[in-house]
């Protein structure tokens, strides 16, 4: 077998390992928490009508929540994956270079100027500034980093971008009007999946889709840009609709997600540079399984929150910081060393 | 038939007057060199062939069309460019970079096989690298690299191939290597625009010279029409000792 037919069998095993370990994490979700249920029971609760007790654990709680780490976690990883390949830097992600603060920041303006509803069109506003505020990073970020793709650069513009984020939406804590509006936002702001209903995945989906569609269509761009803007360029790629896409995809994908689940940090980070090494170190070709992947982690780190003994307390926001932090500076002194 | 028709044609970065009114025509099928002191604007004038920098005036004509009607991917598929410092930003193996090379004439998720891989596995061997794609383009020593990089650009198999300084890193024998091929490929229909600093490489292999200085065209046709002593001592400022067609710059010649 050549080379490129085994890269291509290796990779559609890959994505289908992936996609079975979400199925997996998936249904542990569902049959996993505070009552135990069997498959039939699950089964039985997704067919029920709605009074009964099955179908109020499995679908108006457990499913909602295995949807949106389904979707927040495909989003972050496709993001995160797209990022680097983007600025052609493996710590790229939309969390350390301020994107999700960013959207943070949006969703906070509109919670903190009572611009939020839950009402039709009304409840888009929250998503609608996550998204903005994740646009405004992302652009400020290029502006900045795109020309200079040292690694440097682009963690201090992204320091500076999370600073300036966290200081205005501690400056909304701090004004907030009442402790409750105030515990609601930093309860928020910590990322979890818990108490979200499909409403909310109803909100996410379409931005997620569409954001995730057109980073999938970057993926040739992507693959081209492995050798710089210029001999890209020459290869047919149009870099303005490429960054156009990319940019306005993972605003759109991320910006929705963080004003839904709150901030879920790193796995942008991790997922794709686990994945990496399979598919080659081609950029392209990392968008897919770095979704599935994503999703997969998603789902087994809030499948580890909700097992653990007081672990209904824990956001999972937090344990995704607790691991990615360290796994961040690895990584940045693994990138220094391979690049000086 | 001429492969490139470049008219009047004038380029400006950051306000700066890098090119000034070149008129050039090259030939199908022949290696022309563009030569000149540091600063010409050899590396410019390469990338005004393939669209990469705007030209304020005038007009680029690549076989036959002027470039600003070509489609993107066809002008991609037409002319194949390896800058003179090339990038590489991850780890993948040699053959990967090659097939990227591929990228033009393929539609988007397409893998590369039949006759792509013909195309790639055609290009890694003419430059002797076929041993190394499975290595990481990042693992290889500088002249492997140079010579990976050139597969690349020839798996695009375009018809005009522009080429910055491709011979820079390689040690004499894997120059000569890479010229030959270039000079068989030329032989075969390939035009080949080259920039290249060692005239006595050029000299052996162009069939045609641009002498570039300060931004114009300051002497263009045969070797012997432009590698003349009047020439070097001008423009290079050096004194250069001929032997058997062979030029070696000997000593700075301050000009007056």
């Amino acid at each position: 077998m050549s080379l490129p037919a085994r890269i291509r069998s290796g990779l559609t095993g890959l994505n289908l390992s992936l996609l079975i370990l979400v199925t997996v994490a998936g249904f542990l979700e569902l049959l996993l928490g505070p009552v135990d249920l069997t498959v039939a029971e699950v089964l039985e609760g997704l067919t029920a009508p709605a009074e009964n007790d099955l179908a109020l654990i499995v679908r108006e709680i457990r499913l909602p929540r295995v949807l949106l780490g389904l979707l927040v976690g495909a989003v972050l990883g496709l993001s995160g994956a797209a990022f680097q390949g983007l600025f052609k830097n493996p710590l790229a992600e939309p969390g350390v270079v301020g994107v999700s603060s960013c959207a943070a920041l949006g969703a906070v303006i509109a919670i903190y100027f009572g611009l939020a509803g839950s009402v039709g069109l009304a409840g888009l506003v929250v998503p609608a500034f996550g998204m903005a505020g994740a646009l405004v990073a992302t652009v400020i970020l290029f502006a900045v980093a795109s020309r200079d793709a040292s690694v440097l650069t682009l963690v201090l513009v992204g320091i500076a971008i999370n600073a300036f984020a966290g200081a205005l939406i501690s400056l909304a804590l701090n004004l907030s009007p009442n402790p409750f509006a105030m515990s609601d936002i930093l309860l928020w702001l910590l990322g979890s999946l818990a108490n979200r209903s499909m409403a909310d995945v109803a909100l996410l989906a379409p931005f997620a889709i569409f954001g995730g569609f057109l980073i999938l269509l970057s993926a040739r761009g992507l693959e081209a840009l492995t050798l710089g803007d210029q001999v890209a360029k020459t290869l047919g790629i149009d870099l303005k609709r490429l960054k156009l896409f990319t940019i306005f995809g993972t605003s759109l994908a991320v910006g929705a997600s963080v004003s839904i689940t709150g901030a879920i940090g790193f796995v942008g980070l991790i997922v794709p540079h686990m994945i990496r090494p399979f598919v080659g170190y081609s950029p392209g070709r990392l968008l897919v399984p770095s979704a599935l992947g994503g999703a997969a982690l998603v789902l087994f780190a809030d499948l580890a929150v909700r097992l653990m003994p007081g672990g209904q307390q824990l956001r999972l926001g937090v344990v995704t910081a607790l691991l990615g932090a360290p796994f961040f500076l690895y990584l940045l002194m693994a990138t220094r060393r391979m690049m000086r | 038939m001429t492969a490139i028709e470049v008219k009047n044609c004038s380029v400006s970065l950051s306000g700066c007057e890098i090119l000034r009114h070149i008129t050039m025509s090259l030939s199908r099928g022949q290696i022309s060199a563009v030569i000149g002191p540091n600063g010409a604007g050899k590396s410019t004038l390469l990338k005004a062939i393939v669209g990469l920098v705007e030209i304020s005036e005038g007009e680029i004509a690549v076989l036959g069309h002027p470039i600003s009607t070509y489609q993107p991917e066809l002008l991609a598929s037409t002319v194949s460019y390896l800058p003179q410092q090339p990038e590489v930003h991850w780890p993948i193996t040699v053959e990967r970079l090659v097939s990227l090379g591929r990228l033009p004439h393929l539609v988007a998720y397409e893998e590369i096989s039949g006759d792509h891989q013909r195309a790639v596995s055609e290009a890694l061997d003419l430059v002797d690298a076929t041993h190394l794609s499975a290595r990481t383009v990042w693992s290889l020593s500088g002249g492997e690299r140079a010579r990976a990089l050139l597969a690349r650009a020839l798996a695009v198999e375009a018809p005009v191939l522009l080429v910055d300084e491709p011979v820079a890193a390689l040690d004499p024998a894997h120059q000569l290597q890479v010229l030959e091929l270039l000079r068989k490929k030329a032989n075969e229909g390939l035009s080949v625009v080259i920039v290249l600093h060692d005239l006595t490489l050029a000299a052996r292999f162009a069939d045609h010279f641009v002498l570039l200085n300060e931004g114009e065209i300051a002497a263009m046709g045969s070797a012997s029409e432009v590698l003349t002593d009047d020439n070097l001592r001008d423009i290079y400022g050096i004194e250069a000792k001929r032997s058997e067609g062979a030029i070696i710059p000997w000593r700075l010649n301050p000009p007056g």
